[in-house]
């Protein structure tokens, strides 16, 4: 007698990135934040200790030279988390590429309200 | 034209919004030429984030000083070609039609950020009294040479003509289109610097050379970029 009970097909799966694409991705964005991140606050922390005379002998060349780098390193954080974003498209990355956006909207923001407030006091100053 | 105040708060604002509103222009023409939506969104953050870091970076090795730190034109230029050149390499999806793209929309957002300059006189034109002369309160009622409206009406004209060129340019032609459009804005811009107060005395600036320069480096990516894309 033969058997009528239909095979059970198993749910497609949900597309994920091979493992290798994610292990890559996960690489990238820790190098991202490191370089876009951490190396501007190691610099923004030896130049402001320059500026208030905590390291002597520091010039403003030097300051500007990690100025420098931090922009470098701003400007390869976000090519690196755009880089695994297209390439290994993880969820790291994107959850990276959404908080580095809000950051960037609120940094323009901040300059945007710090040239205002300077702008204020310098007004207030000439009319006093 | 009497300018009485320093309008300095609206210096910042207007160039990032003549950025944002370049932005959406070149998004759009890629997008017309067939650049698939991942590729636009991903440009156009990377090349917005380049041409902010880029001028300000490039402020300071003009300027010398990180307390001089401000927008400069040449630094946005520099890092909007960047950006779509890299981007270019990332996504590897109608590279020419994207260089193109944002090339030909330069001298829109480079047009309109000069009204920024002209409303709080930061920079200013030779000593003029003819028509159309600007003065400004804050540099004591001396007249100078509307040299930042100059700016704005040609570097506009360039889009133009741009504009037209990358609607009727087909395929490898969007290299010409690019450079054509670069070398036009590179002679506007030279020759306007002649027009400027801060020129008087010099043969040619440290900024004329860092445009020919950009502008040299370029042209010549540009042709490798084309013969890689025939071979």
């Amino acid at each position: 007698m033969e058997n009528n009970v239909q095979p059970i097909i198993p749910p497609e799966p949900m597309y994920n990135a091979p493992q290798e694409n994610k292990n890559l991705g996960t690489i990238l964005c820790i190098i991202s934040i490191a370089v876009k991140c951490v190396l501007p606050f190691i610099a923004s922390v030896i130049v402001s200790a320059t500026a208030s005379g905590d390291i002597g002998g520091i010039s403003e060349a030097i300051a500007g030279f990690f100025y420098l780098l931090s922009g470098a390193g701003y400007i390869a954080g976000w090519v690196l988390v755009i880089v695994a974003r297209v390439k290994c498209k993880d969820t790291f990355s994107k959850v990276l590429l959404i908080i580095y956006l809000v950051l960037l909207g609120l940094e323009i923001l901040a300059t945007i309200f710090v040239i205002v407030a300077c702008v204020s006091c310098i007004s207030g100053c000439q009319i006093d | 034209m009497y300018i009485s105040v320093l309008n300095f708060n609206f210096y910042a604002p207007i160039v990032i919004l003549s950025i944002i509103i370049g932005l959406i222009v070149a998004s759009l023409l890629c997008r017309r030429a067939g650049a698939s939506k991942q590729t636009v969104i991903y440009t156009a953050i990377l090349t917005f984030v380049m041409i902010l870091v880029v001028s300000a970076m490039m402020s300071f090795v003009l300027s010398g000083s990180i307390r001089k730190i401000g927008f400069v034109g040449a630094g946005g230029a520099l890092g909007l070609i960047l950006g779509v050149v890299i981007s270019g390499f990332i996504h590897n999806d109608h590279v020419k039609e994207s260089i193109a793209a944002w090339v030909v929309t330069a001298p829109l957002m480079y047009g309109l950020s000069k009204i920024a300059c002209h409303i709080t006189g930061c920079c200013n034109g030779i000593p003029y009294h003819g028509a159309l002369c600007v003065t400004y309160e804050v540099h004591d009622g001396a007249s100078y040479f509307p040299v930042q409206l100059l700016e704005t009406v040609v570097f506009l004209l360039i889009f133009a003509v741009g504009l037209v060129l990358f609607l009727k340019a087909r395929n490898i032609s969007l290299y010409n289109v690019a450079s054509t459009v670069l070398v036009l804005s590179c002679i506007a811009k030279v020759s306007i610097e002649f027009l400027r107060e801060s020129h008087i005395g010099k043969i040619i600036s440290g900024y004329q050379v860092i445009v020919i320069s950009i502008t040299v480096v370029f042209l010549v990516v540009f042709q490798i970029m084309r013969r890689r894309e025939r071979i």
